[in-house]
């Protein structure tokens, strides 16, 4: 029963996906919330144009590559047969905005920014190999900081 | 104008929801219909494998056979002989052709497999008495090969293959595995009694009688009982058991075949002493 050993192996990655990808999540979760507060004073918008127009105007970006866990890939595989919302994504996609747009606040922070206006979000796939989602993205945030003259 | 950061709501774009119980639910769910419809599949795979032409059989098995010969070609010479002797008594349908393998293995078995392949093991051969009893043995083989057992069977795993690399995400691997010589398949309760009944019949059509054929099968059972450590792998292969050998005692009294015949004895040159299993597993 050469089934067995892949059947051990399958569970052992569910197991090892859930457990891992729990932590890791709810460790992301924790540490997204605390930089958030912390970079609460530079606000960032979706408004094209500056309010203000007597500022320095510079591109900020911020990007992340994050990836599933094996179970909620797998969750999202048999989704995938039977249809409905992929909900095992939605923290993933969550996530890696939120990630994102604080890695952007973190580059207008070091120009001593006030402001983002502006602020575009770019989603893609990655690892799209042999017609599969690997399950992993990357999420690109970029938006126009201005900077008091 | 003034701006500020909202605090980002919770709950509205990650909807909380139990992941586990959608798992256990999606994965009872995939496991009832794909057992279901592996269950159909095989259904339709045993009735689709006997209208598959045995020329297209050979077409996909051929590619993995090595046909092995035995050194001693004395014994290549009679096993062939018989062999070609019990395919006729058969009455093997057009076109269909037995093809003989040796195996000088310390193995008590012989099998039959895809594209009329019989393979017959020195450790067998060693353990019999009489050519009619190898003849059973020989025309339980053939019988399987002329009822597509061994494409059938192929059918059914390349099925259960099929439904488990649905589940495992792997592709399907090629159902005919192992180069060289086919491993032997696994047969069914039911196609074991039919080869038995063809069996017998081709037997009683070459010698006139039946003497030695439950004798083979009694032989066997009792070298495993006396050695239950060791299991024989033809009883492996071929499940034994007393309703088989009084199935088989049942259709020679209806049939009126003759029970006391001549026993022929096998040829003194073609019980050699075998190769050890431990030696050839080195060589590989």
């Amino acid at each position: 029963m050469a089934y067995i050993n892949e059947l051990t192996v399958l569970t052992f990655l569910l197991i090892l996906g859930f457990v891992a990808g729990t932590f890791a999540e709810g460790r992301h979760y924790n540490s997204i919330k605390k930089r958030e507060r912390m970079l609460k004073r530079i606000p960032a918008i979706s408004m094209r144009t500056p309010p203000d127009m007597n500022c320095d105007q510079v591109l900020v970006s911020g990007n992340i590559v994050i990836a599933n866990d094996y179970f909620k890939l797998f969750v999202a595989g048999l989704k995938g047969i039977f249809g409905g919302q992929l909900n095992t994504y939605e923290s993933l996609l969550d996530r890696g905005r939120r990630e994102a747009v604080l890695r952007m606040k973190e580059e207008a922070r070091k120009l001593n920014a006030r402001l983002i206006v502006n602020v575009k979000l770019t989603t893609s796939n990655l690892g799209v190999a042999q017609n599969k989602s690997s399950g992993s993205l990357e999420v690109y945030a970029y938006g126009t900081a201005l900077i008091a003259k | 104008m003034k701006y500020e950061t909202p605090d980002i709501p919770e709950g509205i774009n990650v909807a909380p929801r139990n992941h586990l119980v959608d798992f256990l639910i999606l994965t009872v769910g995939a496991v009832v219909i794909i057992l279901t419809i592996t269950f159909l599949l095989s259904l339709a795979s045993n009735y689709i494998a006997k209208k598959i032409p045995f020329e297209t059989e050979l077409t996909f098995s051929e590619p993995f056979e090595e046909i092995q010969n035995a050194e001693n070609q004395e014994t290549n010479d009679y096993l062939r002989s018989l062999i070609a002797t019990i395919a006729v008594c058969s009455d093997l349908p057009e076109g269909m052709e037995i093809k003989y393998n040796y195996q000088g293995m310390d193995l008590v078995n012989a099998f039959a497999t895809l594209g009329g392949n019989i393979v017959l093991f020195q450790g067998l051969i060693n353990k019999l008495d009489n050519e009619n009893e190898l003849a059973m043995i020989i025309a339980h083989e053939i019988a399987h090969v002329k009822n597509r057992h061994p494409i059938q069977s192929l059918g059914r795993t390349a099925v259960l293959k099929m439904a488990f690399s649905l589940v495992i995400g792997n592709s399907a691997t090629n159902p005919i595995e192992n180069s060289g010589l086919l491993t032997s398949l696994k047969f069914s309760r039911d196609m074991e009694t039919e080869a038995d009944n063809e069996g017998i019949k081709a037997l009683n059509e070459c010698y006139g009688h039946i003497n030695g054929a439950t004798a083979v099968f009694r032989k066997l059972e009792d070298l495993q009982q006396k050695q239950p450590i060791t299991p024989l792998a033809f009883l492996s292969t071929h499940p034994m058991n007393e309703d088989r050998i009084s199935n088989i005692e049942a259709l020679a009294k209806n049939n009126n075949w003759n029970r006391k015949g001549l026993l022929i004895d096998l040829p003194k040159s073609i019980k050699t002493k075998i190769e050890k299993i431990e030696k050839i597993k080195k060589t590989e």
